[in-house]
């Protein structure tokens, strides 16, 4: 098992975007039904630490790429101060990528692109609560879902799965269309602001098999069309809002690999006259089966693969490629997307953990053109919304929630962290 | 338990007002006590004070820059009274002053990284004194080179000091190796007229990095392996 990890294709991307508009830094959160205890915490971070060496690592800079090296200083939990998802200050953190965050109830999880993707992030969740509680005192034995410390690591924990599944290819790229975006004003102060909604599982559920749709399919649709009916009511914009969706590839193709192992898929909805919520799940699901399925990802990943194999990239040393992948991210990138939707899916703990937790929590980053992010993560049956922006705005929020809650009778239970409100 | 009524949804929250829509909530149950506010998040700062450090390198920013500019604007119009184009001198240990602050005080760079700026600076610094005060060449023929000796010789010193560390020194010290190769440069275009002592230099760099590889092997090899992969 090395000590230094080149960094995969998924993650390449991250170290050099990086900025405060552009942090890079998704969370994972867990609340609890009481309060955390700090010192339990920190026993359990150093207990699990040795067991994922990928988070046991820091950021550097080599001639031509950037790299992981091992990183031998301790890991501390903090308590929680700043706004979720704010660049990290990685000096001020020992170095390390990822920060355990604490306040009240809650834990939280904030990770830096690069080293893992959500699932992997969760899996590090799942084995920090684990033994959390039982550092706590409480039984939490028979669990089988998560990794336990005293494992040895495996080779496939860490291996790079773009690598193993990549072949020799003719890929190329999509070429999608201009999307439209979301616009609004900025905080006084930058900062990101989260709305939540918890709503359960089985309503959704329900809901969306009413227009045959998925769960992911259904809430796509629902944020499509709040975008549409409270930015688009004076005037039909002819670029088209695109949500785009990561989507985890260990489903696809196999791999047990804790680093990042996503793709990420356009879904593209033109709106026209007359446009009804019926009419605008219609074309998600269409767009859904275009694009979710093995070779359209297949195609995806193996032409984003291409890229960092080409002899002429691979050779520009890294302070010019940094220049290049920052100007390919703005203008190629960003102008491509209205807003990510994530699907963190749903975290698998037995009755004995979960029945310490109230629900998880899960937030994107906002990105330099696009200052809102959703996301959606379930245990048993609580399905968490989250929404994360840098701007003001409430409109489509309120929007998405109000077809949730009125339209379609859902029970929904909304908080905020009221940054920026006063 | 609070809701609002216009969006038909339950709201946990200490402000009355719903995250969503902005109007004051309706409290159905009045008995609400703290411990529903599970989902509670910290008070955010209202503003962002800069810290002392960074007040404090503004100040030498603008102190460099307002330096560099005035001692220029004098120097040109007192032109008539001294020829000397002392303000470069000035200007440079300006800059010189400023970049010694900014690596020193702020930076997180490694100490490796803050010897070869100081060399750099330091050098550019001493070559500029030297040509704009009759140019005898002491700063070629002496002081660079003996700047970079003095420089390999500290992050040795630290690298041995700090065995875990020792890896991290390697780049740096490749980078000296080159430095001190482009001294050279200095014999060829007559800036300098001391071969000996460019040649001392590069040969002190040349031994320092063969017995780095000699006696950490294998941390050379892979820390060449993590800089240069492609």
């Amino acid at each position: 098992m090395s000590k230094w990890y080149r960094i995969d294709n998924a993650g390449k991307l991250f170290p050099s975007t990086n900025k405060k508009e552009n942090s890079s830094i998704f969370r994972i959160a867990v609340v609890m039904k009481n309060h955390v205890q700090k010192e339990n915490l920190q026993r359990a971070l150093d207990t699990i630490l040795e067991r994922f060496p990928m988070f046991k690592v820091r950021l550097k800079m080599g001639i031509f790429w950037w790299y992981l090296d091992e990183n031998s200083n301790a890991a501390i939990v903090q308590e929680e101060i700043e706004y979720p998802c704010g660049k990290m200050n990685m000096a001020n953190n020992n170095w390390y990528l990822f920060k355990v965050l604490y306040y009240k109830n809650r834990i939280s999880l904030e990770v830096f692109h690069s080293i893992t993707d959500a699932t992997g992030a969760i899996e590090f969740m799942k084995s920090l609560i684990y033994y959390y509680l039982k550092y706590s005192g409480f039984d939490v034995s028979d669990e089988e879902n998560i990794l336990f410390a005293h494992e040895n690591v495996k080779e496939h924990d860490h291996a790079d799965s773009f690598l193993s599944h990549y072949t020799k290819n003719k890929a190329s790229g999509e070429n999608g269309a201009l999307a439209y975006h979301i616009n609004g004003t900025k905080y006084d102060i930058f900062g990101n602001n989260v709305i939540s909604g918890i709503v359960s599982v089985a309503e959704i559920k329900s809901a969306g098999r009413k227009y045959s749709a998925t769960i992911t399919e259904f809430l796509s649709a629902v944020l499509v069309y709040s975008i549409f009916s409270t930015r688009m009511k004076y005037g039909i914009n002819k670029d088209p809002i695109v949500v785009t969706v990561p989507v985890n590839l260990r489903n696809i193709f196999p791999s047990k690999t804790l680093r990042n192992f996503f793709g990420v898929i356009n879904v593209a909805v033109y709106i026209e006259e007359n446009e009804t919520f019926n009419t605008i799940i219609d074309k998600v699901r269409k767009e859904f089966k275009a694009k979710l399925n093995k070779e359209n990802l297949k195609n995806i990943f193996y032409s984003n693969v291409n890229i960092e194999n080409y002899l002429h990239i691979k050779l520009v040393p890294l302070f010019i490629k940094n220049f290049f992948v920052n100007y390919g991210f703005e203008t190629m990138g960003e102008n491509k997307k209205t807003i990510t939707m994530s699907n963190f899916g749903n975290v698998q703990l037995s009755k004995n953990i979960s029945k310490y937790i109230d629900h998880f929590e899960g937030l994107v980053y906002p990105s330099t053109k696009s200052p809102v992010a959703v996301s959606f993560i379930s245990i048993e049956n609580e399905l968490n919304i989250s929404f994360i922006k840098n701007i003001k705005d409430t409109d489509f929020i309120e929007a998405f929630f109000k077809t949730l809650s009125i339209d379609n009778n859902i029970k929904v239970k909304v908080y905020s962290n009221n940054f920026g409100v006063k | 338990m609070l809701t609002c009524k216009n969006c038909k949804v339950e709201v946990e929250s200490k402000i009355k007002k719903c995250p969503l829509c902005g109007r004051e909530l309706d409290d159905l149950k009045s008995n609400t006590n703290n411990d529903d506010y599970i989902n509670e998040y910290p008070t955010y700062k209202n503003s962002v004070k800069p810290s002392k450090k960074a007040t404090a390198l503004k100040i030498f920013l603008f102190t460099s820059i307002a330096t560099i500019i005035l001692s220029i604007t004098a120097n040109v119009f007192l032109l008539h009274i001294n020829q000397k184009l002392w303000s470069v001198i000035v200007s440079m240990s300006a800059i010189y002053f400023y970049i010694t602050m900014r690596t020193f005080i702020f930076s997180h760079a490694h100490l490796g990284a803050k010897i070869l700026i100081q060399y750099f600076f330091l050098s550019a610094l001493v070559f500029i004194i030297d040509y704009f005060s009759g140019f005898y060449k002491w700063s070629t023929n002496f002081v660079i080179p003996s700047l970079l000796v003095i420089g390999l010789l500290i992050m040795t010193i630290f690298g041995l000091k700090q065995k875990t560390i020792w890896s991290e020194y390697i780049g740096y010290l490749t980078a000296s190796l080159l430095m001190a190769g482009l001294t050279i440069l200095l014999f060829i275009f007559n800036l300098s007229t001391m071969l000996w002592t460019a040649v001392a230099s590069i040969v002190y760099s040349l031994l320092t990095i063969i017995a780095m590889i000699i006696f950490a092997e294998h941390t050379f090899k892979t820390e060449i392996k993590k800089r240069f992969h492609l």
